[in-house]
């Protein structure tokens, strides 16, 4: 067992992931050899120096409770409001595929129904002329 | 952080003024974690948003297992994570070899380092490292909560954590310090 072999398993000496058979082969060169008794304590020294980060505050840009907090609120609003309802999705892709067809068709009626009241104005008019004559 | 039940009961029930103050008291400590993962205020901002959202979302269903802090470092921690998957290679540090060397700590194997130069040296590890780092050694997540989190297995995680322990220490005292480890043959 040599340092090149031990240095591995040293990162996690200082943590919970090695196995108890590990730990024991790996302490027992470490307990021989300076320099791996060294980064032994390195590891530990960084180990503690990281733990304590969390307790270390990051200062949050200004208003971001703010912005949160109404981006929550504008979604309680939005769950809250009556659903619009809804077309179905085949039937919105078949008004898109079909919309020149739905829009001469439209016209169509809409000439036929012209043609039809100019029709009935105009026999209105022969009727009421026969009648007074 | 300590938040007290009765609070976060109200949040639970819906009362919007609960939600708020529990949003306040939480959202410095969940800042940290976040901006430690992704690496900056701008992409920290945004997972701050989007945590919220998703803890409002599913207040109704926290039942207390674990403390109310601890099950929004995980909702922030999976929002984080969900955000670099997307940003892919976007989200990765600046090329350390484009930066200016960090000031290196006396190699003192007793005490640790500073929280400033511990800060810089986790910003410059790849993501895949600094995020295993954040969540085990700094907010003390276990090695299966993370492995969820990240989608890896427990063993390639600890071996993952090994090398970013590793890597953190190099960055921090340089290379001629530490034991060089055996290389594999390759043939």
């Amino acid at each position: 067992m040599n340092c090149e072999q031990v240095a591995q398993y040293l990162p996690g000496l200082a943590g919970d992931e090695l196995g108890a058979e590990t730990i024991r082969w790996v302490q027992t060169h470490v307990a021989d050899c300076p320099s791996c008794r060294a980064e032994s304590a390195r590891y530990r020294s960084l180990a503690s120096g990281l733990s304590s980060l969390s307790a270390v505050e990051i200062e949050p840009p200004a208003l971001l409770a703010e912005a949160i907090a109404e981006r929550v609120r504008n979604e309680r609003r939005r769950r809250f409001l009556p659903v619009p309802p809804v077309v179905s999705p085949e039937i919105a892709r078949a008004v898109a595929d079909n919309r020149d067809a739905i829009v001469s068709a439209g016209a169509t009626l809409i000439a036929a129904g012209a043609a039809f009241a100019l029709w009935r104005a105009a026999r209105n008019r022969r009727t009421t002329r026969i009648a007074s004559a | 952080m300590h938040i007290d039940a009765t609070l976060v009961e109200a949040a639970r029930r819906g009362d919007p003024e609960a939600f708020e103050s529990l949003l306040e008291r939480t959202h410095k400590a969940v800042y940290g974690l976040v901006y430690r993962l992704v690496g900056n205020h701008e992409d920290a901002a945004d997972v701050m948003q989007e945590t919220y959202l998703r803890i409002w979302r599913s207040l109704r269903s926290y039942r207390g297992e674990a403390a109310f802090e601890t099950w929004a470092y995980r909702i922030a921690a999976n929002a984080a994570m969900t955000y670099l998957k997307r940003r892919g290679r976007e989200a990765e540090p600046v090329d350390p070899a484009t930066l200016a060397p960090l000031e290196r700590a006396e190699p003192s194997p007793d005490e640790p380092p500073d929280a400033g130069a511990l800060e810089e040296a986790l910003a410059r590890l790849p993501v895949a490292m600094r995020t295993v780092l954040v969540m085990k050694d700094v907010y003390g997540f276990s090695l299966a909560e993370i492995a969820k989190q990240v989608g890896a297995t427990e063993g390639a995680l600890k071996v993952r954590v090994f090398r970013a322990r590793r890597r953190l220490a190099e960055e921090l005292y340089g290379n001629d310090v530490i034991v060089p480890m055996r290389r594999k043959k390759t043939s």
